[in-house]
């Protein structure tokens, strides 16, 4: 049912993100499409000032569904991040517009700035990981340092670093989502990653 | 199992009830996580079941509705005293837009009977677009629902849609849930702009705005009487809801919306019964009679539409 509106409609809304971007660098959130897959994107969010993420930069694997915008897209954080509404294992994201208060008056962009709000809001009685939530509310302080702490760890990685490996195994043959999932995979390890890569092949 | 036997008015509601049983927090262990789209997907597979329902059928006669209800004593005489009034049914599909389905379906019909309306439909939904932006939904959004609706007010000024035509153009799901995406705009926007007016009514929203987001936005929700007082005052023609239910009443009831419009105006006819609405046609009006309904040639339509 991915029909041409609905093609129509992505188009539009993958130029309005990337031009908001492009017009104000310190934009939040952007998003591109994976490997000319305009069902596929890669969301990005900034981590809020003032939050335990703050300088953190997560990024959100999007995936659009056929009958898309009657029913939401698919959204979890590939970036692992220490929040009650989001599961520390797996990335997936407890939030009601992505769910049940979906409409087609939201747009991606709309769904990515009302993550970015989540992440300073968090909603600890309406939780996706448990553990999480019970840390938030019985020890506030050692949740901002285990948050905080992530954000670190897996949030704030040398991105120039990151993007050289990716760019020598896009050389070698593999597409930019590959490396990176390869990379990722491997706590970007680049002999560890084009290991995977040629023996998973 | 020994579960009742009766065909309840509530049967059709299934679908629904499965789609109301996913929310936040349903997934509370840490890492046991079932992954909520997996429950969404499980959702979306209910709804293509229910969609393998036509969004809109054929009219067809009400006996097939009696004999749904054949042993059930308290739906059959309603049911019953209907077809004295009432010629045929067109049946909509139960994916929580009946009400809107339905009530656009009966709309376009009444503009085929009324010709010389539809330049005035199209300059009333040309205006209701600068309503929108004024209600907070963004052009970026609405223009394609709103260029959708405006094409299908053209092709039936064109008399490129007619009669039969009509049942085609509901039944393709781009069109029909564009239409419908629009109607529910339409229906957030009027919500929004005399929001005094209804909120005094809401018991389980904190504001009209709360409400319009998660009770009329969101594509699968079914409309309450609210959503219906407020479409109909936007696109003007009545609508008048025969409720069937398990009471020991031997008529349905009877409702018009908007409210003290005159019991004389041509309306949109519905038929609701527990959590669902299509559309029906009463014998008097028009040409419906037998052969005509089978070219879904439909007159009036009381639509219900299950959310």
């Amino acid at each position: 049912m991915a029909s041409a509106k609905e093609q129509k409609r992505l188009q539009k809304e993958l130029q309005d993100i990337q031009a908001a971007f492009a017009e104000n660098p310190d934009c939040p959130v952007t998003a591109n499409m994976i490997d000319d897959n305009l069902t596929r994107w890669k969301g990005h969010i900034k981590g809020p000032e003032g939050s335990p993420y703050e300088g953190g930069k997560y990024v959100i694997d999007i995936q659009i569904p056929t009958d898309y915008p009657y029913n939401p897209p698919k959204m979890k954080f590939d970036t692992k991040i220490w929040h009650p509404n989001i599961s520390s294992q797996t990335g997936a994201i407890c939030l009601d517009i992505l769910k049940n208060e979906w409409s087609p008056a939201l747009t991606i962009r709309t769904a990515l700035l009302s993550l970015q709000a989540l992440l300073s809001s968090p909603e600890a009685d309406d939780p996706q990981d448990a553990e999480v939530a019970n840390m938030f509310k019985r020890d506030r302080k050692l949740f901002e340092q285990t948050a905080k702490y992530w954000t670190e760890t897996f949030a704030k990685k040398d991105e120039s670093n990151h993007d050289e490996s990716v760019k020598k195994l896009v050389e070698m043959g593999f597409t930019e989502d590959q490396a990176k999932t390869a990379l990722q995979k491997h706590g970007w390890d680049e002999t560890e990653a084009l290991n995977s890569l040629l023996g998973g092949a | 199992m020994s579960s009742p036997p009766e065909a309840t008015g509530e049967s059709a509601d299934a679908p629904q009830q499965q789609e109301e049983a996913f929310e936040c927090g349903v997934t509370p262990q840490a890492n046991g996580h079932v992954d909520d789209y997996s429950i969404l997907d499980h959702h979306r597979e209910v709804r293509k079941e229910v969609e393998v329902q036509p969004l809109v059928g054929p009219v067809e006669p009400l006996d097939g509705l009696e004999n749904e209800y054949a042993d059930n004593p308290s739906f059959l005489p309603k049911i019953r005293a209907l077809k004295k009034q009432y010629g045929g049914i067109r049946r909509v599909c139960k994916d929580g837009c009946c009400f809107y389905r339905s009530y656009l379906y009966g709309l376009f019909e009444w503009l085929l009977r009324h010709r010389s309306q539809i330049d005035e439909y199209i300059n009333l939904i040309t205006e209701s677009r600068k309503q929108l932006e004024a209600a907070g939904y963004t052009e970026s959004t609405v223009d394609d629902f709103y260029d959708e609706f405006l094409d299908q007010l053209k092709l039936l000024r064109e008399s490129a849609t007619g009669p039969s035509e009509l049942e085609t153009t509901f039944q393709d799901a781009g069109v029909s849930n564009s239409l419908v995406v629009y109607a529910r705009f339409l229906t957030g926007t009027h919500l929004k702009l005399h929001a005094p007016e209804f909120e005094p009514f809401l018991t389980t929203h904190a504001s009209i705005h709360q409400y319009v987001q998660t009770e009329v936005d969101p594509m699968w929700v079914e409309a309450e009487h609210v959503q219906i007082i407020a479409l109909t005052s936007v696109l003007k023609v009545p609508v008048r809801i025969q409720y069937i239910d398990a009471s020991d009443t031997a008529e349905p009831a009877p409702l018009t919306f908007p409210e003290g419009c005159g019991a004389d105006e041509e309306a949109i006819h519905l038929l609701y019964r527990p959590g669902h609405y299509d559309v029906i046609y009463t014998k008097t009006t028009d040409n419906q009679e037998g052969g005509k309904m089978a070219d879904g040639d439909g007159q009036q339509a009381t639509n219900g539409r299950q959310a």
